[in-house]
């Protein structure tokens, strides 16, 4: 319809440039000319409306865009949440197991905490690859890992506290970064209270 | 103990498992594997994360099962990074081979299966 009309425009402009009458006022106007000059404002209106149209189509795009990545950003810090909850655990659970001179189990929360713990670094390095949380904890990790050589070196006959206590002492360390990591997530894991 | 030592120890054990002269047990529930020497002292090489796979670490024991010393994987990852780490890679293997029957068992296999008829080409 738009480009009838603009075809009708460009007519009735021919016919003005070509004609001999310049002042238009002077001869009356045809039926052809009045056609010609409501093509030139419906031409004029119906540009507009696009223009209108896809503005707002973009704005439409553009925010279910945002929408989007809002809802991916929320669904992963509610991963990480977990993550994060996952090694509090294991920081609540290791003084347990050692207290009660549990080697497999003191051997598992080792495994729980350098599993969890490179998810949590892998996270948190997506977000910033600077977070001083990642390198407490992969330090932290590397300790579970040589702890885990020392106790299958004891064999079950060692001192389980004196073996585990430098891997404790650092997820201390990053339980202490964790708590307010934690709360930060809560308040804001993608806009809402949790 | 010396790195030289260290690799030559793990490179006898790695020809005496070959040539069949020493006998593996599995432990752990087979992610560790254990020779016992004539004087009661044991070897043991296990993985670390209890799936079979590096880091590999060997231990050796005395006669009384008291820890004499530990050949860690040089990293705490998978990938073998020097060359203790690929010795230690392939002990396990072998030991884990000699310990299971692997080997045996596919030959086995292999005698049980008819042969190909068809050929391709």
């Amino acid at each position: 319809m738009y480009w009838c009309a603009a075809l009708a425009a460009y007519v009735l402009l021919v016919r003005l440039y070509f004609d001999d009458r310049v002042h238009v006022r002077d001869k009356p106007l045809t039926w052809l000319d009045w056609t010609g000059l409501a093509s030139i404002v419906l031409t004029v209106a119906g540009v507009g409306a696009a223009v209108v149209q896809a503005s707002r189509a973009r704005s439409a795009a553009s925010a279910a865009s945002e929408a989007v990545d809002r809802t991916l950003d929320a669904l992963a810090r509610a991963d990480l949440l977990v993550e994060l909850q996952a090694l509090r655990q294991v920081e609540h659970d290791i003084d347990r197991r050692v207290g009660a001179t549990d080697w497999e189990g003191t051997g598992g929360l080792l495994r729980t905490w350098r599993d969890t713990g490179a998810r949590v670094c892998t996270a948190l390095a997506q977000a910033d690859s600077t977070d001083a949380l990642i390198e407490l904890i992969e330090g932290s990790r590397l300790t579970a890992s040589l702890t885990t050589v020392k106790l299958t070196s004891a064999q079950g006959g060692g001192d389980l506290i004196a073996l585990t206590k430098k891997f404790r002492t650092e997820v201390a360390l990053v339980g202490n970064h964790l708590s307010t990591r934690l709360s930060e997530l809560r308040i804001d894991p993608g806009g809402t209270d949790v | 103990m010396s790195e030289d030592r260290l690799h030559v120890l793990i490179d006898r054990l790695i020809a005496t498992t070959t040539t069949n002269k020493v006998k593996w047990v599995e432990k752990r529930s087979g992610v560790a594997f254990e020779l016992t020497t004539d004087s009661g002292r044991r070897v043991m090489i296990d993985s670390r994360d209890d799936d079979g796979d590096p880091p590999y670490d060997l231990y050796i024991f005395d006669g009384n099962g008291k820890s004499l010393t530990t050949v860690l994987w040089s990293t705490d990852v998978t990938q073998a990074s020097v060359p203790l780490d690929h010795k230690l890679h392939r002990l396990y293997k072998l030991a884990e081979d000699a310990a299971l029957g692997i080997s045996s068992e596919i030959d086995d296999l292999l005698n049980e299966l008819p042969e190909a008829d068809d050929i391709p080409f």
